[in-house]
């Protein structure tokens, strides 16, 4: 009864350390893997107590194998498995990332391909910039605090719009994404943000031009 | 009993244990309402990692749809570390304390406790083996995959980048080197028309990655750009825009001058096998 309460006991230590060391860390893989390597600790003891006390030697032999394969499938098994894991993770944000790279270099272009094109349209009326044609293309999609309010609700969700009027020959879009990450982890968004996908689009009368800022 | 048919009858019991698991992962349906359950329970006892990476999927998912993660402590954890308890500390207990209780009854068959240890560990061997092989090979197939996915999205924003380019040129006025309004209307040195070319777009680097070419059916307001990439198709013989064959290749059209063109993008993979049917 007291060797089972020990074990009962030993088990439990096990699974709150391991359980704890996920918990500190924010890794859930980290907890499996001290169990594992604890697994191991306690297999030894196991052998250099229990085992090495079994009267036949090819129940010890046999039990002997039976450890070292277990221990080797399972460790296998955990390191092709967190590798898939990890491969998973990276490749579902690189493909966010896509995604918001792609509306933003199509949404930021459209916008000024169009002030472009309405500048072009009226270079004959008095007054006609470019940031008068952007206010015109743009209507009351823009906001106050230079946000820019999409009628496609949806690309305001993943994405902010910010825009900015320099000079009357000058307008600058920056998108800054909520979710798709940017190359630079520490970099600060414009939309308060940190290590998120931004670029930056222009328009003058010379053109568009398009930068990745993260 | 016969005493010669103890030792068969303790395999025979260490496979039907062995069985039953491998039933709870490989046919989960039979128990109906339960599947779920009873597969977690599967992996469990034979290879518990499978339960942190269903966890870990959901949770890259959930980042995804601009969810927060779900990383640390869980319940698939305390799964998972149970299973890690069982499988490397109660497991081989049990095969111990079997063989002492058979030692001490002096008989061939075992306990049980040595049969359910068995089976237990027999399955964890299996299945931690197999699933380390498919998990290998499946992942080679998987890379391969998703980098052709990232150099088509690649690919696809390069020609994105390079009709704005083209359009916004167009746009311009021949005195700052643009098409007057037109593709078809850039001014030649002789002072003749001609179409527009990669050379008077900005953003074009002929070093990058992929072959552009603009295609010769160019009219007024409609363009046609064609990306080649190195990344081979499904047809070896499939002719491409740049004069090499068997290249997957994407080529966008697109009219500047329509009214809601984000909504009309039209944009066409070739020689892929995944769009094979819409060729």
């Amino acid at each position: 009864m007291k060797q089972k309460t020990g074990y009962i006991l030993t088990g439990s230590l096990w699974l709150l350390v391991a359980a704890g060391v996920s918990y500190l860390s924010g890794n859930i893989w980290a907890g499996y893997l001290t169990a594992v390597i604890t697994g191991v600790l306690y297999l030894i003891i196991l052998d250099r107590t229990l085992i090495q006390s079994l009267e036949k030697p090819n129940q010890k032999l046999t039990l002997r194998i039976i450890i070292v394969l277990l221990v080797m499938s399972q460790s296998f098994a955990a390191y092709v498995i967190y590798d898939m894991s990890q491969f998973q993770q990276d490749n579902l944000a690189k493909t966010r990332s896509s995604i918001d790279e792609g509306v933003s270099k199509l949404y930021t272009q459209e916008f000024l391909l169009n002030t472009l094109e309405f500048y072009y349209n009226q270079t004959d009326q008095p007054g006609t910039s470019i940031a008068s044609s952007f206010r015109e293309v743009m209507g009351d999609q823009l906001q106050p605090d230079g946000t820019i309010l999409f009628t496609d609700q949806y690309v305001n969700r993943d994405i902010t719009f910010r825009y900015e009027i320099p000079t009357p020959d000058k307008v600058i879009i920056r998108a800054s994404a909520k979710i798709g990450k940017g190359e630079d982890t520490e970099f600060v968004n414009v939309n308060s943000e940190t290590g998120k996908y931004q670029a930056v689009a222009t328009v003058t009368p010379d053109g568009i031009e398009y930068e990745r800022e993260n | 009993m016969n005493e010669r048919i103890k030792p068969l009858l303790n395999w025979i019991f260490v496979l039907c244990i062995a069985g039953i698991l491998l039933l709870f992962i490989q046919f989960p349906q039979l128990f109906g309402a339960v599947s779920p359950y009873v597969q977690k329970l599967g992996y469990m006892l034979s290879n518990p990692s499978m339960i942190l990476l269903e966890f870990t999927t959901q949770s890259a998912i959930s980042r995804f749809g601009g969810g927060v993660g779900m990383e640390g402590f869980s319940f698939a954890l305390i799964l998972g570390l149970t299973g890690a308890v069982i499988i490397f500390g109660v497991v081989p207990a049990l095969i111990v304390f079997g063989y002492k209780k058979s030692e001490t009854l002096n008989d061939k068959l075992r306990p049980f406790a040595w049969h359910l240890g068995m089976g237990l560990a027999l399955i964890a061997i299996g299945i931690g083996f197999k699933a380390s092989n498919s998990f290998f090979e499946f992942k080679s197939v998987v890379v391969a995959s998703a980098e052709r996915q990232h150099a088509m999205d690649r690919l696809q924003f390069e020609l994105i980048d390079l009709y704005y380019d083209a359009s916004a040129t167009a746009f311009l006025p021949h005195e700052r080197g643009g098409g007057n309004g037109h593709f078809t209307n850039f001014l030649a040195k002789d002072g003749s028309t001609r179409t527009i070319q990669l050379s008077d777009l900005d953003r074009y680097n002929p070093n990058g990655p992929f072959e552009i070419v603009i295609s010769e059916n160019i009219s007024d307001s409609t363009i046609t750009m064609t990306g080649v990439s190195d990344l081979e198709g499904n047809n070896p013989d499939f002719q491409n825009a740049d004069g090499r064959t068997g290249r997957i290749q994407m080529t966008f059209t697109m009219n500047p001058y329509e009214d809601e063109r984000l909504k009309r993008l039209n944009i066409k993979r070739e020689n892929e096998w995944l769009y094979a049917e819409f060729e």
